[in-house]
C-alpha cells in the first residue's frame, strides 16, 4: 500500500512536467520531512552517491562517442554496412540494423544510437521510396540497441547501485543483443515486402564493398579495441573507455583530419551536458533510496514477498510487469534509479541473480523506449524526421512485440545472458 | 514508547559478523525490556561505508560500526591493531575489550564525537594471495602490486618492496583479475568467500595484523539514554566481543582448506619468516603510526604492549 | 562532414537581462567542468600508462576520478537547465496551450529551487561538519572532505540562481 502511495504520487508529481531529478528529489524531501522531520542528511547522501570513481566510465564513453559522431566517422559505417547487405530485400532496413549494432558496441547510450545512426539512414531510405513508418521502426528498434550491446551507460548505473561487476553484464549483453540485433534483421527482410515498395539496390560488387570496408575500418576496429580489453580482463571499464577516447581522438586528428582543439572543447563541452543531466537524476535518485530505506520499504517488501510465498521466477515476472508499465510514461534511467533500490534487497534475498536480472531490466528498458506515450527514441525520430509521433509508433510497434520475445527468450533460458561472462571467469 | 536507535553497516546479511551484530541488536532490546528498538540497516543499505563515521557524529542515525583502518587520517590512533604481529593471538583478543589500551581509544572516540559501544574482532588470520609464486621471503614483494588498507598502515608493506594499493574488499576480486593488483591481502576467510581461488593460487597464511569493527552511538543521544539503557548497551557489547572473536574463529578455521581443496597452494608461516617480516615491517609500522600520531601513538602501543605477547 | 552542435546555440526563446548575467555564471560553472572531462580522461590515461609502460600504479586516480563527478556534476547543472536539458515528462503539458506551459515551467522552477536549496542546506551542515570534526578522505590523497564537498555546496548555489534567473525571464519577458 505504501509502495502504491508513494509510486503514485512521484508519478503525478513528474506528470506535472517538472524536470525529473526535481520530482524524484521533492518525492524522496517530503518523505524525508515526514519521517525524520529535516533533510540533513540529503547532501550527505547525494555527495557519497556521485563521489564514486566507477561513475567516470559513463562521461568517458560519451566524450568517446562525441568526438567519433563530430568527426565524420559514422557515415563510413554506416556506407560500409550499405555496400554489404544493402542489397538483400528490405537491404537498407538491414544495413541500418547493422550499423546501429556496430555503433552500439562504440555508444554507450540508446538516444546517441538512434540519433546518429537515424541522420544518415533516415533520408537513405526515404530516396529509395521505403515508407516511413518502415524506416521510422527501424530505426527506432536499432537505436535501442545502443543499451544492451557493450558498453552500456545503463548498464554501468545498475552495477553501481548494484555493486556487480560492470564487466560481467558488459559480457552478459553482448550474445542477448546481438540475437535481437539478428530478429530485428529478419524482420526488417520480411517486412520490406508489406506495405511499402520492396526495393532492392543492385550488389555492389566485392570491390566496392573492400574499397568501403577499408574507408570505414578505423571505426569497424573500436569495438574490439575498448571492449576487447574488458572481456580479456586487461582493462575496468573507465580505463577501457579512456583508451576509447584516446583512440578515437587519433582516428579524428590523424587519419580523418577535421578535428582540433576547438572541437576538443565542444565535445568535452557536450560531454558535461549529457554527464550533469544524468547524474542529477541519479543524484536524486539516491536520494529517493535513501528516503524508501527510512521507511523500511525494501524490508516490507520482502517479508510480504516471504509471507506470499512468490517463488523468485514469479518475482521477476511481476517486477517486468511493473517496468513495463512504468516504462510507458518514464525515461530509462529513472526506471533503473527508482526500481533497483527497491527490488535488489528482495533479489538478494530470493537468490535471484543479479546478472541476468540486470540483461532482463536492459530489455525491458530498450522497449521502454519505444513504448508509447513516453519514448526516448520514438522522439528522437520525431525531431530527426519531422513526422507526426502516431506514423513513428506505428512503424515502432512491431518490434515492440519483437523485444517481448527476445524478453522471453533471455528469461526461460537464463544461460543466454550468463553463460558468457560466466565462461570470461567472472565469478566474484 | 521504545527509543529508536538505527544502525548502518556495510556487511552482507550473510558476514558472520553481521550474524554477531543481528543478535547483538537483539541482545540490547531483550537487555532494555523493549526500550530500545534497535533497527539494523545492513549492506551500506541505509548509509554508505564512508559516511558511516560523519552521520553518527552529526546525529543523522544514531549507531554504526566501522572497521578501523575506515578512520585513516581522521582519527590515526585507530590503527594500531593493524601493527604487524602485535593484537594476533587470541589471548590478546579476548584481553582487549575490558584493556587499558581499548578504555584510551575509547576516550579518543569521545573526544573526537563518537560514543564507543562494541568491539568485534573480524581478523587476526592474514592471507596474502599471489599468482605464479607465492609470497614467503621479503624479497618476494619486491615491486608486488598488493592491496593495501590505508596509507599509515601500508608502509609496512612499502618497507618490504610492495606497492601497495588500497580499496574496499568488494573491488578486489575484479582488480585481481584485471591485473589492477598482482597479490591479494585479506582476511583468510574472506579469501575463500570471495572466490580469490579463481583469480590468484598460492596463498600464505601469516598472524599478521588484527582488524576489528567497532560499533559506535551518537554521545547526545547516548547521553540521553537512562542508567538502565546504557547499562543494556554496555552488557550487550561485552557478550557481542566474545560472539565475534568466536564467529570470527569458526569462519576462519576451515578456509585454509577449503582454499587448498579450490586448487590454492597454502603456505603457513613459519617463525623464521616471520622474524624476518617483523624486521622490516615493524619498524616502519611505528615510524608511520609515530608521525601521524605523536605523543598519543606513543602511549597506545605502551597500553598494547602490556596485553600484546 | 561534422554535425555541429555548437556551444552558443541561439537561444530560440527571449531571455531577461538578470538570466543573460546568470548565464555568465553557469557557462563558466560549465566551462570548469568541461576542462574536468579532460582531467578525468588525462588522470585515466596516465595511470593506465604508468601501470601497463611502467608497472608502477598510480593509488589516488579513483579517489580523485569521485570528487571530479561531484565537481563535474554540481558545476554543470546549471547549464543544463537554462539550455532546458533537465528534461521532465511532458505527456499531459505537451499539448496544453501558452499559459499551461507557462505555468508548467514556473512550476518546475520552483521544484528545482525546493530540491536545490534542501541539498544547498544540508551541503551547509555537511562542510561545516567536516571542517569542525577534521574529516578526511580515507585513500592515499587523504584530502579534507570539506573542499570536495564543498564543490556540491558551489553547485546547487549555481543552479538555485539559475532557477531564479529563468523565473525572473517567465515574469518579465515571457509573461502572458
Ligand atoms: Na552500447
Ligand atoms: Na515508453
Amino acid at each position: 500500500m505504501m509502495t502504491f502511495l508513494i509510486l503514485a504520487g512521484l508519478i503525478v508529481l513528474l506528470l506535472t512536467g517538472m524536470p525529473i531529478f526535481a520530482g524524484l528529489g521533492l518525492t524522496s524531501l517530503i518523505i524525508m520531512m515526514l519521517t525524520e522531520g529535516n533533510v540533513n542528511s540529503a547532501a550527505d547522501t547525494v555527495f557519497a552517491k556521485l563521489n564514486n570513481g566507477l561513475l567516470t566510465a559513463i562521461p568517458m564513453f560519451a566524450f568517446m562517442a562525441h568526438v567519433m559522431i563530430r568527426a565524420g566517422v559514422v557515415k563510413d559505417l554506416y556506407d560500409a554496412a550499405n555496400a554489404i547487405v544493402g542489397h538483400l530485400r528490405g537491404g537498407l532496413g538491414v544495413a541500418t540494423i547493422l550499423s546501429c549494432t556496430i555503433f552500439a558496441a562504440i555508444s554507450g547510450s540508446s538516444v546517441a544510437t538512434a540519433l546518429t545512426i537515424g541522420s544518415t539512414a533516415i533520408p537513405q531510405m526515404k530516396r529509395f521510396n521505403y515508407s516511413p513508418s518502415y524506416s521510422y521502426g527501424v530505426i527506432a528498434a536499432g537505436g535501442t540497441l545502443g543499451i544492451l550491446i557493450p558498453p552500456s551507460g545503463p548498464l554501468i548505473l545498475y552495477a553501481i547501485v548494484t555493486e556487480a561487476s560492470i564487466g560481467a553484464l558488459f559480457l552478459a549483453g553482448l550474445v542477448p543483443g546481438i540475437m535481437m540485433a539478428v530478429i530485428f534483421a529478419i524482420w526488417a527482410m520480411v517486412s520490406a515486402g508489406f506495405g511499402g515498395a520492396v526495393v532492392s539496390q543492385p550488389f555492389a560488387g566485392m570491390g566496392v564493398i573492400w574499397a568501403r570496408m577499408r574507408q570505414s575500418i578505423w571505426a569497424l576496429l573500436m569495438p574490439p579495441v575498448v571492449l576487447g580489453g574488458i572481456y580479456l580482463g586487461i582493462f575496468t571499464a573507465t580505463e577501457a573507455a579512456s583508451i576509447g577516447c584516446l583512440y578515437a581522438l587519433f582516428i579524428s586528428v590523424v587519419v580523418y583530419r577535421n578535428f582540433g582543439l576547438h572541437d576538443l572543447w565542444v565535445t568535452a563541452f557536450e560531454t558535461v551536458r549529457t554527464t550533469a543531466m544524468l547524474f542529477m537524476i541519479l543524484a536524486s535518485a539516491a536520494l529517493f533510496g535513501h528516503a524508501v530505506t527510512i521507511i523500511r520499504l525494501p524490508i516490507e517488501i520482502v517479508e510480504q514477498v516471504t509471507a506470499i510465498g512468490l517463488s523468485p521466477a514469479m518475482f521477476v515476472v511481476a517486477v517486468m510487469l511493473l517496468i513495463l508499465v512504468l516504462g510507458m510514461f518514464l525515461e530509462t534511467i529513472s526506471i533503473i534509479l527508482i526500481t533497483t533500490p527497491i527490488v535488489f534487497p528482495v533479489m538478494l534475498a530470493l537468490g535471484i541473480d543479479p546478472i541476468w536480472y540486470g540483461i532482463l531490466l536492459m530489455i525491458n528498458l530498450e522497449l521502454a523506449l519505444i513504448t508509447p506515450p513516453v519514448g526516448m527514441n520514438l522522439f528522437v525520430i520525431k525531431g530527426i524526421a519531422k513526422a507526426p509521433l502516431s506514423e513513428v509508433i506505428r512503424g515502432a510497434l512491431p518490434y515492440a512485440a519483437l523485444m517481448l520475445l527476445g524478453l522471453l527468450l533471455v528469461f526461460a533460458i537464463p544461460p543466454l545472458s550468463t553463460w558468457l561472462p560466466e565462461a570470461a571467469g567472472f565469478g566474484g | 514508547e521504545a527509543t529508536e536507535m538505527r544502525c548502518s553497516h556495510q556487511l552482507p546479511p550473510a558476514h558472520h559478523i553481521a550474524k554477531v551484530i543481528d543478535q547483538w541488536a537483539e541482545e540490547i532490546e531483550t537487555l532494555s525490556n523493549g526500550e530500545i528498538d534497535v533497527q539494523i540497516f545492513g549492506a551500506n543499505s541505509l548509509v554508505g561505508a564512508r559516511e558511516n563515521i560523519a552521520s553518527v557524529a552529526k546525529g543523522n542515525i544514531e549507531c554504526a560500526f566501522s572497521i578501523n583502518p575506515q578512520w585513516g587520517k581522521t582519527l590515526p590512533i585507530m590503527n594500531v591493531t593493524l601493527k604487524p604481529y602485535a593484537v594476533t593471538d587470541p589471548e590478546t583478543l579476548a584481553a582487549w575489550p575490558d584493556s587499558e589500551a581499548a578504555a584510551f581509544l575509547d576516550q579518543k572516540l569521545l573526544e573526537k564525537g563518537v560514543q564507543n559501544a562494541v568491539w568485534l574482532f573480524t581478523t587476526r588470520m592474514t592471507a596474502l594471495t599471489s599468482k605464479g609464486s607465492p609470497l614467503v621471503n621479503p624479497e618476494d614483494f619486491e615491486g608486488v602490486k598488493i592491496r593495501g588498507l590505508n596509507p599509515v598502515a601500508d608502509e609496512g608493506l612499502v618497507a618490504m618492496g610492495a606497492a601497495p594499493s588500497a580499496m574496499s574488499g568488494s573491488k578486489v576480486y575484479e582488480a585481481l583479475s584485471t591485473g589492477v593488483i598482482d597479490a591479494g591481502m585479506t582476511d583468510i576467510a574472506a579469501a575463500y568467500s570471495r572466490k580469490y581461488f579463481e583469480v590468484q593460487d598460492h596463498v600464505t597464511v601469516v598472524p599478521l595484523f588484527s582488524v576489528f569493527f567497532h560499533g559506535y552511538l551518537n554521545p547526545a543521544w547516548f547521553d540521553g539514554l537512562t542508567d538502565a539503557q546504557k547499562a543494556a548497551i554496555a552488557e550487550a557489547g561485552a557478550k557481542a566481543a566474545e560472539w565475534a572473536v568466536a564467529a570470527s574463529e569458526e569462519a576462519s578455521a576451515a578456509a585454509p582448506e577449503q582454499l587448498a581443496d579450490n586448487g590454492m597452494k597454502v603456505h603457513f608461516q613459519t617463525p623464521e619468516e616471520e622474524a624476518a617480516w617483523k624486521e622490516l615491517m615493524v619498524p616502519a609500522f611505528d615510524k608511520s603510526f609515530g608521525d601521524a600520531t605523536g605523543e598519543d601513538g606513543v602511549k597506545l602501543l605502551e597500553l598494547v604492549g602490556q596485553i600484546s605477547n | 562532414m561534422k554535425q555541429d552542435h555548437e556551444i552558443d546555440t541561439s537561444e530560440a526563446l527571449p531571455v531577461s537581462g538578470v538570466e543573460r548575467a546568470v548565464r555568465l555564471v553557469t557557462l563558466s560553472g560549465a566551462g570548469i567542468a568541461a576542462l574536468l572531462v579532460l582531467v578525468v580522461f588525462g588522470v585515466v590515461s596516465y595511470s593506465v600508462f604508468m601501470r601497463y609502460i611502467l608497472g608502477t600504479p598510480i593509488t589516488f586516480s579513483d579517489e580523485l576520478n569521485g570528487f571530479i563527478v561531484v565537481a563535474m556534476v554540481a558545476l554543470g547543472a546549471g547549464e543544463v537547465l537554462l539550455r532546458g536539458e533537465h528534461f521532465g515528462v511532458d505527456l499531459l503539458t505537451e499539448r496544453a496551450g501558452p499559459r499551461t506551459q507557462w505555468l508548467v515551467e514556473i512550476w518546475g522552477m520552483i521544484g528545482v529551487i525546493l530540491v536545490a536549496a534542501a541539498i544547498l542546506y544540508s551541503a551547509v551542515i555537511m562542510v561545516q561538519f567536516s571542517y569542525d570534526f577534521g574529516i578526511y578522505s580515507d585513500g592515499y590523497l587523504s584530502v579534507q572532505m570539506w573542499i570536495p564537498q564543498g564543490f556540491l555546496l558551489i553547485g546547487m548555489i549555481i543552479l538555485i540562481l539559475a532557477a531564479l534567473a529563468r523565473i525572473f525571464t517567465l515574469l518579465t519577458v515571457r509573461r502572458l
